[in-house]
Parts: structure tokens; sequence; C-alpha cells
């Protein structure tokens, strides 16, 4: 077969994919991560507001890979675009017809004076399930004050995140009767990016006695001996703990050409096709890339899927589809839009909440059968088109 | 050296559960339920549930814009039912006639209930069967 050696970076969702609907097409295929592990990360709500064990929530890279995929634990250090090859960090040299990056975000502490000490004290449920682990430690022993969720930035996993750490936060305290206050400081106008759906999300806020939030405010730096949040207006906010969304970054990988990469290390590719600016035999999909829409694991879904049909010649593109759950404990709204579409006006419900627990249900087997469930989204994502939906939104 | 995956994992996983104490019992259970499914048919109606086009057919039927919207409110209209059903089914002693009718109409409820009546008689002429 031509083109027959592939090689995908990352073991996360976008990797694990692509990796088995290739190899099923009787490719060679190689996969190199340097973690032997794959976790679900939205689950790091899960572990930071209501004490839930990581381990339900891991897998080894191993087991959700079809055993065909040669897989290879290592870190990818370079990649030469023009001459196909690539090096690991243990001095591995790999040659391919096709590459496929799928090395998600880098989360980066360093661009805020006083984020590094912050993530150390109070850890965050963006970077690691470890981390999360470290905010349950914190919001679990909180008896009174305020807790604080600081977003400093807009290009981050799942816009929403920072939302659902807020309600799941505020439920644990009401539930439990302690006189804690969530605050939400966001950067930008509206309590989300999105005016119409900022109004659904500030009016479920405004239900709950424990929430309290701030738009345009845009965090300039952390004073832990002071304990307080400074904005770029010198306004101070004091808090008895915080957790800051990390700024995101693209991959660590150095790669030849450097125009390939924006400023942020994010790689370029066309939004619609998802291969490497300049490139027909590279594609980065998932977070790494600097397509225009949400960095969100069904980004990296149908962007392996994409990837998989072009390379078997088809002519598939990716519309910037999000699908991104707002949840609270017992509700949740879908956050839906693509490249041409704003987000579709939504209610929360229950129903909505029963769909995301779901997901998660079908979570790991859909990413190593990824054929099996391909018909299923497939229903799911047509129905839920924006423009299917519109103004009714659901 | 570079780490490759050994194929021996999950075996040594499914050998250290075959060992725990409760297995045992887990597993006869398990075969009598087997057993119990096979009998009743249950583990045939699996079967084709687990092939993917039927569950692919179920899901189109289920996935559409409409149901979702509708599945989404089922609380809402489940409540409203339940309510209006109780109406229906309890016998009622009261009469009303042409004078209560206008008192009736006097009440804001009333006339909120009346208008929705008016929407939905409207809507109702718009059905064409298809
Ligand atoms: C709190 C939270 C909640 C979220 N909620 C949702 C949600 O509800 N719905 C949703 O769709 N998305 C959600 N997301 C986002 C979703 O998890 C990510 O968008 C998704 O995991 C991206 O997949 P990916 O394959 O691009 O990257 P990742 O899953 O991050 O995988 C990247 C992989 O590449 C490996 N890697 C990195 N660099 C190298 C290198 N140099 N060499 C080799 N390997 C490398 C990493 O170890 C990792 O295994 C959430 C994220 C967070 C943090």
């Amino acid at each position: 077969m031509n083109g027959e050696k592939v090689l995908v970076v990352g073991g996360g969702a976008g990797g694990l994919l692509v990796s088995n609907l290739l190899v099923g097409d009787g490719r060679e295929v190689t996969l190199v991560t340097n973690n032997p592990e794959h976790y679900f990360q939205p689950a790091n709500l899960f572990i930071a507001f209501k004490g839930e064990s990581p381990e339900s929530y891991k897998r080894s890279v191993e087991s959700l890979l079809d055993p065909k995929v040669r897989l290879i634990l290592d870190k990818l250090s370079k990649l030469d675009l023009g001459n196909r090859t690539a090096l690991t960090e243990r001095g591995k040299r790999l040659e391919y017809d096709y590459v496929i990056v799928a090395a998600g975000a880098r989360m980066d502490y360093n661009s805020l004076p006083g984020m590094k000490e912050n993530f150390e004290m109070f850890g965050d449920y963006y970077s690691s399930p470890e981390a999360a682990v470290k905010v349950w430690n914190t919001v679990s022993r909180m008896k009174n004050g305020k807790l604080i969720i600081g977003v400093p930035d807009l290009i981050i996993k799942c816009p929403p995140a920072p939302h659902k750490g807020v309600f799941l936060a505020a439920e644990f305290f009401k539930k439990e009767k302690r006189d804690v206050t969530v605050e939400l400081l966001y950067p930008s106008p509206h309590i989300y990016t999105e005016a119409e759906l900022a109004k659904t999300i500030e009016s479920k806020m405004k239900s709950f006695s424990n929430i309290e939030y701030r738009t345009s405010f845009l965090i300039d730096s952390v004073d832990k001996d002071r304990k307080v949040v400074i904005g770029m207006n010198g306004e101070e906010i004091k808090y008895d703990a915080l957790v800051l969304i990390p700024f995101h970054k693209g991959p660590e990988i150095d790669v030849n050409p450097a125009e390939a990469r924006d400023d942020d290390g994010f790689i370029k590719v066309d939004k619609r096709k998802l291969n490497i600016t300049s490139y027909d035999d590279a594609f980065a999909i998932g977070d790494c890339n600097n397509a225009p829409t949400s960095k969100t694991g069904v980004a990296a879904h149908l962007g392996a899927f994409v990837v998989w049909k072009r390379i078997n010649g088809r002519n598939a593109e990716y519309s910037g589809r999000t699908n991104c759950p707002l949840i609270t404990d017992d509700e949740a709204i879908f956050v839906i839009s693509d490249y041409d579409h704003k987000p579709v006006g939504q209610r929360f419900s229950r129903l909505k909440r029963l769909m995301e627990d779901l997901f998660v249900a079908m979570y790991f087997p859909s990413l190593r059968y990824p054929r099996k469930f391909e018909p299923i989204f497939d229903v799911y994502f047509n129905a839920t088109e924006p423009n299917i939906l519109g103004e009714k939104g659901w | 050296m570079v780490e490759e995956k050994s194929d021996s994992k999950s075996t040594e996983k499914i050998l250290a559960l075959l060992e725990r104490p409760e297995m045992e019992e887990a597993v006869a259970n398990l075969a009598e339920l087997l057993i119990a499914m096979n009998e009743s048919g249950l583990l045939d109606l699996l079967k084709v549930l687990a092939d993917r086009g039927v569950l692919e057919s179920l899901m189109k039927y289920l996935m559409t814009p409409d149901f979702l919207r509708m599945a989404d409110k089922l609380d809402k209209y489940v409540h409203v039912l339940e309510e209006s059903g109780e109406i229906l089914i309890t016998e009622e002693k009261a009469r009303t006639g042409i004078g209560g009718l206008l008192k009736a109409m006097r009440d804001p409820d009333v006339q909120v209930g009346l208008t929705k009546l008016i929407k939905l008689l409207k809507f109702l002429g718009t059905v064409k069967e298809q």
C-alpha cells in the first residue's frame, strides 16, 4: 500500500483514535507518546470537586490501542517535515509516509507572576489528575472564606470548564453547609465569550447564593503572601484558595521548518483539511493545532476521522464543530458551534446531564473501537448540527 | 533503550482477578444469569442490539432535533400532563353557566389559559396529515 508508514505523535484522544483507524486499513502505524497512561481529562473536575479517585479515569495507552499498532513510549523531540523524519528523546530515528501530530497543549505557568507558586500550593484541574487531587485536598478542608477560580486567558481547553468548576465547587459547599463563596474571575465582558449563552449561564449562577463573578477582569499577578489576585486595573481581590487556569501553548517538539508553528507554538493547519500548512503528508489534530475553534475532545475526535478519511483519499473536512458540556451536579448544557455558527441557544436540563454521563461511559471503548462507534456519534452530531438546531436551539 | 509494549499485562491482570476469593461466587452468579438470559431470549435481543446496524437505526429514530427538544423538556410535560390529567379524571361538582364564564374571564390565569388554547387551536389547524 502506498503511504503505508504512518507516524502518530501523542497518545491522547486524537492520537489513539487516528492510530486505531489507520491500522485497521492495513497500514504500518507507529505511535510515539511520552505517557504510558491515558486519562480522561474532563474527570479532573470530579476529582477536584467531588473527591473521586483518579484511578477510575485512567487506562494504559496499550490497552486502548489495537495490538497491531507499534507503541513507542518516548518523547518525540524533533520532527523534520521536509525530510519526513523524526527523532525521539532517547535517540530513535523514525521515517514516515504520513505524520499526524496529536501532542495536545502544554500547560504554561510562567507567563503570569505568582502563577507557578500558586500551582504548587493549590494545584489545578487542567494539568493532571494529581494536580486535581491537590485541589480536592484544599476544597474538602475549607470551612469558610472564598475560593477563586481565575481565568487569565481564553485559549484554553473546554472553554466552559472554568464555569463547571465553579458550579461543582459551589454545589459541594452548599451540600456540606459550609460558608464558602466561589468566585469566577473572567476576562471577557460577559461571563462566557458568547453573549447569548452568557445570559443562560449567568442566570444559573445567580440561582446559587454562594457564587460570585467578575467579568472584564484581566489578571495581572498573584501575591501569595497577601493572598490577593491583582487585576491589570490595580484592583485587588482577596482569596483563601485560588485555582488558576494555566496558559496553553503548543507542544514541546522542535519542528522543522519553524514557521510550521505560530507564536504560541501551536501547529499551523488548514482549518478544514487539518494538514500542516504547505504539507499534504503531515497533519495536526486536537489541542496542538491552531484551528480557530475550541480546544476540545470533540475536535480531536472529529479531526481524527477527517484525517483518516483524507489519507484514504476521501474528501472529508472538519467543520469546527464543538460540543462542550457545561455541567452542574444534575443539569447540563452543551456549547454547540462551528466555524460558521455561533453557539446555539440552550437550556439547562437533566436530559443533557444524562447524555453527558453516557458520553463518559462510552469514552474509553469509543477510543479503542472507533469504527463501531462512528455511526452512533454521527447520528448525534448530525441531529445537533448548529444549522439544524438553528434559532430554536435545544 | 526504547521501551516497546508487551502483550502480557492484560493476561496478568486477568489472572490476578481470577485469584480473588470473591471470584468463585461472582462466576457462579454470572453463569446462572447467562442461562436465565438465554432461556428468556434476552441474550438474543442483546446480540441484535450490539449489532451496530440495529443500534444505528435506533439512534436515527431517537436522535432528531424535535425528539431531542421534546426529551429535554419531558419532566416539564409530565408535570403539565399530571396536573391537567388530575382535573380531567376527577368528578367535578361545580357547574359553570354564561354568568360564571363571564366572571371567570376576569381571572388573569384564565385569560392566559385562553390565549394558550387559541394558540393551540391555531397550530392544530395547520397540522396536515403526513
Ligand atoms: C478540566 C477539563 C475538562 C474538559 N472537558 C471536556 C469536555 O467535557 N468535552 C470535551 O470534548 N473536551 C473536554 N476537555 C478537553 C479535552 O480533554 C481535550 O481537548 C482533549 O483531550 C484533546 O485531545 P488531544 O489528543 O488533542 O490531546 P491530549 O489528550 O492532551 O493528548 C496529548 C498526548 O500527547 C502526549 N505528548 C505531548 N507531547 C509529546 C511529545 N513531544 N512526544 C510524545 N508525546 C507527547 C501527551 O503525553 C498526551 O498523551 C476538557 C479538558 C479539561 C482539562
